[in-house]
């Protein structure tokens, strides 16, 4: 029995450490885009993973495991940037549509950084991260519903804008 | 109207591409988490500790009843000298399942991705899953989590409701989504029920 769980808790770091090896670019991006600072954000990402490993033991495969290696990834990064002085968003109010990528890229981001928290929080998870909606679910530890409803009424803001900025 | 979530996804990747991964450092998430020190070493003594009282009741008892002492379970040091070495299957991916034994009978494998990631894991028949040791891992190439399994020597088809899934030198390997029900070994040793719902997808 203990050395079945000491197997398994081993296989389960191991796991983690594929993951990790795999992912680890993704989740900077995220917590960079939380933090703003992508140093903190590396920081929130080693804490992070850490923080799993130390409570593997309590994992009884409620969710995958990768869901809540983001939760512990998301917590860690939305503490530390608490706690950090605030940074400027980059971008600008958009006055006027223009073409061109490159427009519309700033513009996009200049509304996304507008977003309530949890509506910008489920963008990046969905479109960075690309989480489906039940593991977003598990990381902000919501329903599915509403992640939801939470993204379509994010995706309604951006497009009310949108229209607003093309007229 | 205006459909954004097209331009969402193709902007989002450009206003902040994939960030540089140099820094990435797994033996400094290892430190932070306490995992070599306390997972290594304590429980490493630990687990063999009760290994060898388990092996010292175990063999006493048998003794005792029969006068012979044969057999006996897993150690670390077994799972140690486990070396999967022999490919027993490639997946469509690209993905190999490297299996190996000790003498003793703890059977390992290790899940090796086409880019050489993935994992390894160590046991002796039965487990709580039943004649299979199972493992699951994340595939570093499809980004999606597989189940492995190693049975026991006999068995060549692993059948879940309708699917039936063959299995190659004593390995399977598939989807998480399927284990969710029981699923029944079959062959020359016979038929046997399998749960491997602990590493279903929920």
């Amino acid at each position: 029995m203990w050395i079945n769980r000491y197997v398994e808790q081993n296989a389960q770091v191991a796991d983690l450490e594929a993951l990790y090896r795999a992912r680890y670019r993704h989740f900077l991006r995220v917590a960079t885009l939380i933090t703003r600072d992508e140093g903190t954000a590396h920081d929130a990402v080693q804490e992070g993973f850490a923080t799993t490993i130390r409570s593997l033991a309590s994992y009884r495969g409620e969710g995958p495991l990768e869901a809540w290696v983001w939760r512990a990834v998301v917590n860690t990064a939305k503490k530390q940037q608490r706690h950090s002085p605030a940074v400027a968003l980059e971008g600008h109010e958009p006055t006027s549509r223009q073409n061109g990528d490159e427009t519309d890229a700033r513009l996009v981001r200049t509304w996304v950084a507008a977003l309530p928290e949890r509506q910008r929080l489920i963008v990046y998870l969905r479109y960075y991260a690309d989480l489906d909606y039940r593991q977003i679910a598990t990381v902000l530890d919501i329903a599915v519903g509403t992640v939801s409803a939470t993204l379509s009424a994010a995706h309604q803001t951006l497009r009310k804008t949108m229209e607003e900025v093309s007229q | 109207m205006t459909d954004v979530e097209p331009l969402i996804r193709s902007q989002l990747g450009s206003l902040m591409p994939l960030p540089d991964g140099s820094r990435s450092d797994w033996a400094d998430v290892l430190e932070r988490s306490g995992h070599r020190q306390r997972h290594s070493r304590r429980r490493l003594l630990l687990a063999l500790a009760v290994a060898l009282g388990l092996l010292a009741v175990t063999g006493a008892t048998i003794a005792a009843a029969v006068g012979a002492f044969s057999g006996g379970r897993m150690t670390i040091a077994d799972v140690k000298e486990c070396k999967a070495s022999t490919t027993a299957l490639t997946t469509a991916s690209g993905a190999r399942v490297l299996t190996g034994h000790t003498d003793a009978g703890v059977y390992c494998f290790t899940y090796e991705a086409a880019n050489g990631g993935g994992g390894s894991t160590a046991n002796t028949f039965p487990t709580p899953a039943g004649e299979v040791i199972p493992g699951k891992v994340l595939d570093t190439v499809s980004h999606t989590w597989v189940i492995v399994g190693v049975v026991p020597p006999g068995y060549d088809k692993l059948s879940i409701g309708s699917q039936q899934i063959l299995i190659r030198n004593q390995v399977f390997v598939i989807d998480p989504k399927l284990a969710a029900k029981p699923g029944t070994l079959s062959g020359s040793a016979g038929t046997t029920t399998i749960n491997l719902r602990d590493f279903a997808t929920p």
